[in-house]
């Protein structure tokens, strides 16, 4: 483990990430993953505090690009200043700051581990994460110009996060500059042992077998679910009924319509099978209408009986027929 | 050089920031004009001049600053320009050409001033501070914590405002306690906190560039030191409920170390020994700090004001 540098921890939200952290959390520590204590386990490259902490200076008083522009900065103390292993979580894409310097700078890099997931599913998962229509997680999904954190209308924990297109994003990590080790949120989930000891294997941490299956049970997503019902996660949005809500590889084949699936496969579909996800795939039940529904808090309505699973495809896109249950409020 | 001379040579502005006269080159509209002698002599200087890239002899070098000594602070922010501070008594600025003057503006009256006060010896404190029964209150926490939003729920509930974001405390030399100086009585205020406090945008000057952060100066402004009654540690966070719970001992001093503004460049500058000694006059003075666990709702400010009014009571 090289020291003085950081290991990006870079992903899509809605993609893997913390799940991949936990795995992390059980390999340096040997000990049970603790989901409130995961936060603080590994850096957040888009904390203000951390950028305010490293820099010296309060982001509250600097513009936008003000904030971009000294993040490499700030990055590159953060890197001779964190204990190793230093993990830093990362939505943003691999991008250029205003003023044209790497966002994140080689020279504070140790390499980075980049989770994708199909954007079927993270189109699904980040509707219910942002309390917001379906169409409405396709569409950011489309767009050059998405961020976390965007609104300019108040002050919120997190810098700014450039995400461009959910292709460009992963494309972006993949031609980044340093060693970047590729794993798919669908390969964590169906070998997690052989995922799991890849990861470490690339960042030089414990790989023997017994190791790895510790890691891998104590953070199994069952695991990390019930630590969320029993204590809550502060990663969880207000308005998001849970953080570790389905887990499921193809969640998504019981909830997109086939328009929707369509249109993701058209804006993405090369990168989609650059990450060798099968096109071909289409819904199992027709999409539910809720998600189509304009302004709508997003639900997949109740489950389907046995019935109506057998019943033939037919999609339901006319919003009044949709059924909508609202996220649950803690 | 392209420094603007011109004017330098035709305007020139007073101020005043607490009992501290402040003469500039350029237009400072979060200050107060000055409303004393015109003859008095200016106790801080801001120029437009040059700045050097480097300070000769820097005996810190970071990221963004440099120091050398307790006497010399300089921020070099891409951009927007160079900054020196010298002595706590003068300001040099070099804008880059085409920075957008509001950004600087907005560093001379945070960070800047933060710097100023570590300067001159006195301990400032990221909190923005309100009159409370005669006594200073002050609400205190990092960026985003909710400080100005709260101050303003507590001036539309009539309470005065000391000042936003900056808490610059001194001792009494007699009597040991602790006093805040009056400072910026301008609330910087987000837009959706403007819209829950129902006032309009329009009209508000823009206190950052490309952010809807206005400066608001509708509430009452205290002019005077006021003797600090208690500080508030804001702590907000999803799914918490909302308390209020006495520090004490070390847990106390730990959460004001944790607030003292610009600490890293105050570091550099080697005042910590002031910094440990401001902390532990206010401890010796017997000022309460409380922490304040937010949930992430702004609808929970009014019974949060509850809550502070009966502790200072």
């Amino acid at each position: 483990m090289r020291s003085g540098k950081i290991w990006w921890l870079a992903s899509y939200p809605k993609s893997g990430n913390t799940w991949l952290r936990a795995w992390l959390w059980t390999l340096v520590s040997d000990k049970p993953v603790e989901l409130e204590a995961l936060s603080r386990f590994t850096g957040n490259a888009a904390s203000r505090w951390q950028f305010d902490r490293a820099l010296g200076i309060p982001s509250a008083a600097l513009s936008y690009d003000q904030e971009c522009n000294l993040r490499p900065a700030a990055f590159e103390v953060l890197a001779t200043e964190t204990r190793p292993p230093a993990f830093f979580k990362v939505h943003d894409a691999y991008h250029l700051t205003p003023e044209g310097k790497a966002l994140f700078p080689r020279a504070a890099t140790a390499g980075a581990v980049y989770v994708v997931r199909d954007p079927r599913a993270v189109a699904v998962s980040l509707s219910h994460h942002m309390a917001e229509p379906l169409d409405q997680s396709i569409a950011f999904m489309e767009d050059h110009n998405a961020a976390l954190a965007r609104s300019t209308r108040v002050l919120s924990d997190d810098l700014r996060q450039r995400l461009l297109r959910w292709s460009e994003h992963v494309e972006s990590w993949l031609g980044a500059p340093f060693a970047v080790h590729l794993v798919r949120y669908e390969d964590m989930q169906a070998d997690p042992h052989a995922a799991c000891a890849a990861v470490a294997a690339f960042l030089g941490l414990p790989c023997d077998s017994a190791t790895i299956a510790a890691a891998v049970e104590a953070a199994s997503f069952s695991r990390l679910q019930a630590q969320e019902r029993a204590s809550g996660f502060t990663e969880k949005p207000r308005h998001a009924a849970a953080f570790f809500r389905e887990g499921r590889a193809d969640g998504w084949r019981q909830v997109l319509t086939p328009k929707q699936v369509a249109r993701i496969v058209a804006a993405h579909g090369a990168m989609m099978q650059r990450c060798n996800y099968d096109l071909s795939l289409t819904p199992r039940v027709a999409g539910r209408a809720a998600a189509c529904q304009p302004n709508a808090a997003f639900s997949t309505g109740p489950r389907q009986s046995a019935s109506q699973r057998q019943a033939p495809r037919r999609a339901r896109t006319t919003p009044g027929r949709a059924r909508r249950r609202r996220p649950k409020q803690e | 050089m392209h420094v603007a001379r011109a004017v330098v040579a035709a305007a020139s502005y007073a101020y005043r920031l607490a009992s501290l006269k402040v003469e500039a080159d350029l237009d400072l509209p979060d200050l107060s004009p000055w409303d004393g002698p015109s003859a008095a002599v200016p106790d801080i200087v801001i120029r437009l001049d040059e700045v050097p890239t480097q300070l000769q002899g820097a005996d810190c070098i970071e990221a963004i600053f440099q120091t050398r000594g307790r006497d010399e602070y300089l921020l070099t922010l891409p951009g927007t320009g160079r900054v020196l501070v010298r002595r706590g008594r003068e300001i040099a600025i070099e804008p880059e050409r085409d920075a957008d003057p509001i950004n600087m503006r907005a560093l001379l009256i945070g960070p800047i001033q933060a710097v100023l006060w570590h300067q001159r010896g006195l301990l400032p404190l990221q909190a923005s501070t309100v009159v409370i029964g005669g006594r200073a209150v002050a609400l205190a926490g990092p960026p985003a914590a909710g400080k100005s939003a709260f101050a303003a729920v507590l001036a539309q509930a009539g309470h005065e405002i000391l000042a936003d974001d900056l808490c610059v405390i001194e001792a009494d030399g007699s009597s040991g306690s602790a006093i805040v100086l009056p400072g910026v009585t301008q609330l910087r205020l987000w837009r959706d906190t403007l819209d829950q406090l129902g006032i309009a945008a329009k009209g508000l000057r823009a206190a950052l560039s490309g952010k809807e952060k206005f400066l608001v100066d509708c509430w009452v402004g205290c002019r005077e030191k006021r003797p600090l009654a208690a500080v508030f540690a804001l702590a907000r966070q999803s799914n918490v409920a909302l308390t209020v719970q006495r520090l004490s001992g070390m847990a106390a001093m730990n959460t004001l170390r944790e607030v003292v503004h610009m600490r890293r460049a105050a570091s550099a500058l080697g005042c910590d020994g002031d910094i440990a000694a401001g902390l532990t006059r206010l401890s010796r003075a017997a000022v309460p700090v409380w922490r304040l666990s937010l949930p992430d709702d702004p609808a929970c400010l009014p019974e949060a004001m509850g809550k502070i009014l009966r502790a200072v009571e």
